[in-house]
């Protein structure tokens, strides 16, 4: 299909911010979903810089009080989970590619899905009152008794957190309706995208996970308030039970991470090998086979916590099942290389990057899935380099290798390539000088969320925040690519890669309906020779 | 695909019939719980509430004639809420209280 | 079955759907999408009071005997028949009798209203009695001492279903107000149907408090 004048596309359509805030187009809401998420990323990386600017030395440094640094280390991992990691790939990409992807002219329910977006951005709003009132020094998993007690601006988080469900919930709820019930001509569930089978998979654990938390922090609040007494001790509450439903939401939650982000590996390998995917249907399959598994393994969080060993043993080994299904997607996406006519631009170096780094992620987790290891594990830099790999080394390089791959099509004009693969030196090299230490440190005992640390921990500490300067530097020269590529790139053809699924048949940017005719699809997504 | 079981009319006879059938039930819940059956009370009286349920989602909500996708919401989440209690049931079952041998 | 003369089907599909039908069954995929959530969050509830229950039976018990079995019994009723008249009013706009419709929806709000106020008359005679949520719990009569935490469930269990009460009264509200200005017909009455379908879940929940609540 030639490529379409790019007179009339998306951006151009309607003018004005006020045509922007009360968009219907699931186009538009995506970028609005980018703008917010990249801004919530420079605040929460900014907190890490303060944590790593901290941990630079023993002993007092920029954070000055064990108090400042509780709050930058909540707020981080807070501000990163609900409003970068969550989102990121589904409301930001999801909500831009999904239609395009399935041959639709939006999603089901354009009007929530605008007011999911209003849902994030208040509740992040809400987080932030918390500032006023001394911030929050709980970590981001708001453990009882503790968060019940504390006298500042949890409240105020908690309330943001739950507010921020909904726009969760309400994506969920889209994307799960769209799927089934917008595919256009020839789309049959297996001849969708890989994309789309991660953003279901997701979906399915935004709508049933999501609920739990919401009642959770709902009776945090409760507590806090006016002292129901739930998880509260005193009143012969259960701690331990607060866990139980914190995690039964936040280990799916993880999943609700990495699933999107696993949808856009496969679609960059397969590009960039110019070869059919590898086991497509072992894919798509270990796609839900994740998300319903991962219900099953949240004691994991709990080993310590003072749960029975009966249940521990049993969360032990569900917590070793789900590695399965991840295993996997990894084999094949491997086996789609092999062979492969591989091109090297970012988006691809991006995806190669993630291979490495979460494989060691995922690999680090099912040595905390063993009881004994966990029990000298817990609560030590070990478990922070193995969430930082997945969540980092996966997640964030999933989603770097998302925007470059999709940034002709969404903007209409290329990248600086040059620009684009520093970056991505800066951001692997950064990460592995940053993360890899603090596996050591874990073992060799150095407990997390602590402001200060013994002496024979300083050397790896210093190492990690260079590192955590580098990983910034990149994400600074990403920018840089990003602005230079949205005001001055070259225009961009319908489809610089070669992609074979539907996005790259209709014009870059797309036009408000999406396709100048409802597309008819005769084969699978990957069909190259 | 046949549009016309989704807008298919139910007689009002019909839901007379299980709203009379709903109040029948709830009186025989109070009539059981007036009798002491031990620990067998808390399942007589959540079974006969399962069936008045059933009835609410099957005819009220029209599942018996409904999209199987519907049934798979309702279904999912009753499960992953039993999943919730069971394997935070057996945490608090099988929990020892540890003396301190020091 | 009566008819209302000149029934005009003046509804627009929306531009991504194929036509009215294609849009009716994605909008009520997405009602019962949303209904999995709710029934998780409430369930979330229950789960958490009926693992307490077991751990703390005599508490539970002795809680128990400050609610009146038949005020219960009798909002079970209230809800049941207004899950009735719920129906009967989606029947209505079904087969285009948009006067029944509005008399039925009305119905479905004076039968939540009454559960309102009986809950208000049970909640002020528990206040009375200084049985209120959480640290601001003052009865001193109970033989446990952690009484209050029944109570903190009590409140957040009937206090959660009753907001959902309101809310959907709200809903039908609005719901009838439509009605009234005809715009709802056998073709479509995709919101008539879909605020059904969450006050019966209301129903339902209600359905499981009785019993756990006053009974057990």
């Amino acid at each position: 299909m030639s490529s379409a004048s790019t007179e009339h596309n998306y951006i151009n359509h309607e003018k004005g911010l006020w045509s922007w805030l009360t968009t219907l187009d699931h186009k538009r809401i995506g970028i609005l979903y980018m703008i917010t998420v990249m801004t919530f990323f420079a605040v929460g990386g900014i907190f890490a810089l303060l944590v790593r600017a901290e941990l630079f030395s023993v002993g007092p440094g920029i954070l000055g009080t064990a108090s400042n640094f509780n709050q930058a280390m909540t707020l981080h991992g807070a501000l990163m989970i609900f409003m970068v990691v969550i989102p990121g790939i589904p409301a930001f990409m999801g909500n831009f590619i999904l239609p395009l992807h399935i041959g639709a002219k939006d999603v089901a329910f354009p009007r929530l899905n605008l007011l999911s977006w209003y849902c994030l951005v208040v509740g992040a709003c809400v987080s932030l009152v918390s500032l006023i009132y001394n911030g929050v020094d709980t970590g981001w998993t708001f453990y009882t008794p503790y968060s019940i007690h504390t006298d500042n601006g949890t409240t105020w988080v908690v309330l943001g957190a739950f507010i921020m469900g909904f726009s969760s919930i309400l994506t969920g709820v889209n994307f799960i309706a769209t799927t089934h019930k917008l595919r256009c001509k020839g789309m049959s569930f297996f001849r969708m995208p890989l994309f789309v089978w991660g953003l279901y998979s997701t979906a399915v654990l935004q709508v049933l996970a999501t609920p739990v938390l919401a009642i959770t922090l709902l009776l945090l609040i409760m507590e806090r308030i006016v002292g129901v007494g739930i998880f509260d001790p005193k009143l012969g509450g259960d701690p331990i039970l607060f866990q139980h439903f914190f995690w039964f939401y936040s280990h799916p939650a993880v999943y609700i991470m990495i699933l999107p982000a696993m949808g856009i590996i496969s679609e960059v390998i397969t590009t960039f090998s110019r070869k059919t995917i590898f086991g497509y249907k072992a894919i798509a399959f270990s796609s839900i086979g994740i998300a319903v598994v991962s219900f099953f393994v949240w004691g994991h969080h709990l080993f310590v916590s003072g749960q029975s060993e009966v249940a521990a043993v049993i969360f032990s080994f569900l917590t070793m099942l789900v590695g399965v299904p991840t295993a996997i997607k990894t084999f094949n996406w491997v086996a789609t290389l092999y062979k492969g006519s591989i091109q090297f631009q970012s988006p691809m170096l991006f995806a190669l990057g993630f291979l490495f780094l979460f494989t060691i992620g995922g690999v680090t987790g099912i040595m905390l899935a063993t009881i004994a290891v966990d029990v000298h594990f817990h609560d030590t830099y070990f478990v922070v380099a193995h969430f930082h790999y997945v969540m980092v080394g996966g997640v964030l390089m999933a989603l770097m290798a998302g925007i470059f791959y999709w940034f002709p099509k969404m903007f209409g004009k290329m990248y600086n390539e040059t620009g684009a693969a520093i970056s991505f030196v800066l951001i692997f090299c950064g990460f592995n000088v940053t993360f890899f230490p603090q596996f050591i440190l874990g073992a060799m005992g150095m407990p997390r969320r602590y402001f200060d640390y013994l002496e024979v921990y300083e050397p790896l500490n210093r190492v990690s925040t260079i590192g955590s300067g580098i990983i910034a530097a990149g994400f600074v020269v990403a920018l840089i690519v990003i602005i230079k590529g949205l005001r001055s790139g070259e225009k961009a053809p319908a489809n610089p890669w070669g992609g074979k699924t539907l996005e790259w048949e209709t014009a870059s940017p797309p036009i408000h309906e999406n396709f100048v005719t409802e597309p008819e699809v005769t084969a699978g997504p990957y069909e190259y020779r | 695909m046949s549009e016309s079981h989704e807008h298919q009319v139910i007689p009002a006879k019909t839901y007379f019939n299980v709203l009379l059938t709903l109040l029948v039930l709830t009186i025989l819940t109070v009539v059981a719980a007036q009798f002491d059956f031990g620990a067998a009370n808390t399942i007589i009286a959540l079974f006969i509430a399962t069936i008045k349920a059933a009835f609410v989602f099957a005819v009220f909500m029209n599942l018996r004639n409904d999209s199987k996708l519907h049934w798979m919401c309702l279904g999912s989440a009753v499960f992953f809420l039993l999943l919730l209690y069971g394997l935070a049931a057996i945490d608090i079952i099988t929990r020892v209280e540890h003396v301190n041998t020091l | 079955m009566s008819t209302d003369s000149k029934v005009v089907n003046t509804h627009k599909h929306a531009h991504h759907f194929k036509d009215g039908q294609h849009e009716f069954q994605s909008s009520m995929l997405g009602v019962w999408l949303f209904l999995a959530t709710e029934i998780l969050m409430f369930g979330g509830l229950i789960v958490a009071y009926i693992i307490y229950n077991s751990m703390y039976p005599e508490v539970f018990a002795e809680g128990a005997k400050f609610l009146d079995w038949r005020l219960g019994a009798t909002n079970t009723i209230v809800l049941l028949l207004s899950s009735w008249t719920m129906v009967m009013g989606v029947r209505s706009a079904q087969t285009n009798n948009n006067k029944l419709c509005v008399k039925y929806l009305l119905a479905t709000i004076v039968f939540g209203a009454i559960f309102m106020g009986i809950k208000y008359y049970e909640y002020t005679h528990k206040f009375h009695l200084g049985l209120y949520p959480g640290e601001l719990f003052s009865f001193t009569g109970g033989e446990a001492s952690n009484l209050a935490l029944y109570f903190s469930f009590y409140f957040c269990l009937t206090g959660m279903h009753g907001l959902h009460v309101i809310i959907g009264i709200l809903l039908i509200i609005w719901v009838l107000l439509r009605a009234k200005k005809n715009e709802f017909n056998s073709e479509y009455y995709t919101p008539v149907e879909g605020v059904g379908l969450f006050w019966h879940l209301v129903d339902v929940i209600w359905i499981y408090l009785f019993p756990m609540l006053y009974l057990i």
